[in-house]
């Protein structure tokens, strides 16, 4: 005894767990399968109802699918309609009794009732395999050029499907679009240009012929602006922007890679990105819609900046959903509109405050696409400006790109340094190991950089010890060049100089780190090594640094206890042989600093 | 054209569409391309998977998001979630419109529509879906062409 579908959805409902509704579902699908074995079966149609939403809740429900074929077959229209719901639902193209179905629906493609067809369509239009597209294919055809508007709209998108299924047949209804695109009825034209689209993205070589048409289309666009208000089409005050969408985007495909077409279409579409109200979401689709054709044709540059303008008054929408558009498009076409993008740079340098991640995100993609030699300073300063308050997803992309972008536009190395560390004082733990590797690289190139880059390290150290990368290349700079640190560092259009720093307060820092239980064992050996090649640069202090060392001899840590005796070893080397020993690193060669670089000096 | 446009490979306008709630039961699902490679269970999952991603988004983002190699576009109207999976091409503000007007249609029809009546009256909430979309395109937006032929067939049951 097989219940109603209403008393199956609440019995569900009731359920409290999964194996509970596991359950109610078996029982039920048994029952229904059993009734299913009853030829005359008077439930059919509640059956397969109850079967559409068993399958919605995951179960699965072949042994109903023959049963949809009956309802098909019957004359009844409430059964067929589920039949053919069923039919959509249950079944997929690939499904072996799809086939049986092929003569319901030829009988039922002919049939008298209009919503009896328009259900076959509906259906080959959803699952037709390629057999049943090629068999029907006939019938479609003919229903292309019925009567009736609600028939033929259908009929359309049928043929979309079956010329994907059967790209063989494409040329065969190539012509059958002209006459479809001066119907009255804009369902139908919007599944003509639908199946046009189709076509060209099959064929791109039917796209000169149907260039032909784009003057039709240019009317048809002009009318649906033009026009006053039309209430049957009306949405938020446009006259249907769903097929003014459409019609755009078919400009679009036409006048790619054809100048005069593009010409020919520049005078409505700037009308429409002059005169849309984008108070509305319905006039924002059209305006993007026709961006994105002003974009993706040949069009001129007055043109395009009209686009990219319109894409800037995006940015400043309160809708982030248009925000967001705006910025992916922008990013699309940077590289060659490249001028008039950089006009709305201080827009999307706003962005990257924005509440939503996914439009810092994307700001952030666009900032580094605007990144050249003339602006990299003043951007690069705005992004580190965002490092120190951005949540940890976003710093990661932020430090990744700000190093990427200083890497290949940095006017100096100096400027290069300078960034690099301040973003590994600001956000050290997610500098990535090839940024850390390259930056004592260039360092070790320039005197003048050795200089400044050590003053800059030891304070950023000095001030906080927290990340770990920005001690280790501090203190590795510290021991290298530590000599420096006993002069000021010279002026430089970028940084003031740097007053020299006593020996004792370098190494009063070492010492904190060594005796810090927060610093990691690399940082300890790193600061160990500093210690040993300071007490070569400034022998006047070896006595004290040694003692530092000598107080590790007897650490818990293997490597730290290792070197602190081998280090104190070496220090009571002569002078001479520390110093070699010790020697700074050589320059490195041309070819190993401009992989460093990125190219930069 | 410079940039994007191409137009090479085809596209469904919409891949699926599904009404979901926050428990993340599914409430009506429609695919419309090539769904062979996954069982009803598989789906099922992956509904409320999707759900769940949408849910995991705050009030101030924006409504779109990636899902296993989709676009997804969702929007929230009452209790269900309306979710669209397009391909990367589509446009997005489009689809939202599609979206709004799909809602407002199944709100003339059943007036005020809730998730309760989508719920007892699935088959009718497919019959509206299918006067508007035939295999992921778009085949009619106008609510007077779209409910007529129910209202008719309606009263003729």
């Amino acid at each position: 005894m097989s219940m109603r579908l209403r008393e199956l959805i609440r019995a569900v409902r009731a359920c409290k767990t999964a194996a509970e509704e596991r359950d109610t579902v078996a029982k039920e699908c048994a029952a229904v399968r059993t009734a299913f074995k009853d030829e005359e079966n008077p439930y059919r149609h509640r059956n397969v109802a109850k079967l559409l939403f068993i399958h919605m809740l995951g179960y699965p429900t072949h042994f109903g699918q023959m049963e949809c074929l009956k309802l098909i077959a019957g004359h009844s229209f409430p059964e067929k309609r589920i039949g053919y719901l069923g039919l959509m639902l249950l079944l997929d193209e690939d499904t072996e009794v799809l086939m049986l179905v092929t003569n319901s629906l030829k009988q039922d493609l002919n049939h008298s009732n209009q919503f009896v067809a328009g259900q076959a369509l509906c259906a080959i239009g959803d699952i037709g395999s390629p057999d049943i597209c090629r068999d029907l294919a006939g019938e479609v055809v003919k229903l292309v050029s019925n009567g009736n508007g609600y028939i033929r709209k259908k009929a359309c998108l049928c043929l979309v499907r079956t010329i994907r299924k059967c790209p063989d047949m494409i040329e065969n209804y190539v012509d059958k679009v002209a006459s479809l695109l001066t119907d009255r009825s804009h369902g139908v034209l919007v599944g003509a240009l639908t199946l046009l689209i189709e076509m060209c993205g099959a064929v791109p070589s039917l796209i000169p012929a149907f260039r032909k048409l784009s003057p039709q289309l240019i009317r048809m666009l002009k009318n649906l602006v033009l026009s006053g208000y039309a209430p049957e089409h009306d949405v938020s005050g446009l006259t249907d922007p769903f097929l003014q969408c459409k019609i755009l985007h078919t400009l679009r495909l036409l006048g790619a890679g054809d100048r005069e077409l593009s010409e020919g279409m520049s005078d409505i579409l700037a009308q429409v990105a002059t005169n849309t109200e984008s108070s509305k979401n319905a006039g924002v689709a059209v305006l993007y819609e026709c961006v994105r054709t002003i974009l993706g044709i040949e069009a001129d540059s007055g043109l395009r900046v009209l686009g990219i303008n319109t894409l800037g008054k995006f940015l400043l929408n309160r809708d982030n959903n248009i925000r967001y558009v705006s910025l992916n498009t922008l990013t699309k076409v940077a590289p060659g509109d490249f001028k008039s993008i950089q006009r709305h740079r201080g827009t999307i340098v706003d962005c990257l405050r924005d509440p939503d991640v996914s439009i810092r995100r994307r700001a952030l993609d666009l900032v580094s696409l605007l990144v050249n030699d003339q602006n990299v300073r003043p951007l690069v300063k705005e992004l580190l400006g965002y490092l120190g308050t951005a949540d940890a997803d976003f710093k990661e992309d932020l430090t990744s790109k700000i190093c990427r972008v200083v890497a290949k536009h940095s006017p100096s190395r100096r400027f290069q340094a300078n960034t690099i560390i301040q973003v590994l004082a600001d956000a050290g733990e997610c500098v990535q190991d090839d940024v850390l590797a390259s930056l004592p690289t260039f360092i070790a190139a320039d005197n003048l950089l050795q200089s400044h880059c050590v003053h800059a390290l030891f304070r950023a150290v000095e001030k906080s010890q927290s990340k770990q990368s920005l001690c280790q290349t501090a203190v590795w700079c510290i021991g290298e060049y530590g000599e420096h640190l006993a002069h000021a560092s010279t002026a430089h259009e970028d940084d003031a100089s740097q007053e020299a720093v006593p020996i004792a307060r370098v190494t009063g820092v070492l010492k904190g780190l060594m005796e810090s239980s927060l610093q990691p064992m690399t940082v300890k050996i790193y600061t160990l090594t500093a210690l040993l090649k300071l007490a070569s640069r400034y022998p006047s202090h070896k006595a004290q640094i040694g003692a530092i060392v000598e107080r590790h001899q007897s650490s818990i840590v293997v490597e730290v206890q290792q070197r602190a005796c081998e280090y104190s070893m070496l220090m009571q080397l002569e002078q001479g042989f520390l110093k070699e020993l010790v020697d700074h690193m050589p320059t490195p060669d041309d070819e190993a600093l401009q992989e460093a670089t990125g190219g930069v000096g | 054209g410079r940039g994007e446009v191409g137009g090479q490979s085809p596209e469904e306008m919409i891949k699926f569409l599904i009404l979901v709630n926050k428990q993340g039961q599914t409430r009506l699902a429609r695919y419309y391309e090539d769904r062979s490679g996954m069982s009803a269970e598989e789906r099922s999952t992956q509904e409320a998977d999707i759900v769940r991603k949408c849910l995991m988004r705050g009030e101030q983002q924006c409504s779109f998001l990636e899902f296993m190699g989709h676009k997804v576009i969702y929007r929230r109207y009452a209790s269900l979630f309306f979710i669209v999976g397009v391909d990367d091409d589509e446009n997005e503000i489009g689809v939202l419109e599609f979206i709004h007007c799909l809602v407002e249609t199944l709100d003339k029809h059943f007036e005020n529509v809730c998730e309760l009546d989508i719920m007892s009256q699935l088959e009718k909430a497919h019959f509206v879906v299918d006067e508007m979309l035939i295999n992921g395109f778009i085949v009619e937006t106008n609510k007077t062409n779209i409910l007529e032929p129910i209202r008719f067939l309606d009263k003729a049951t």
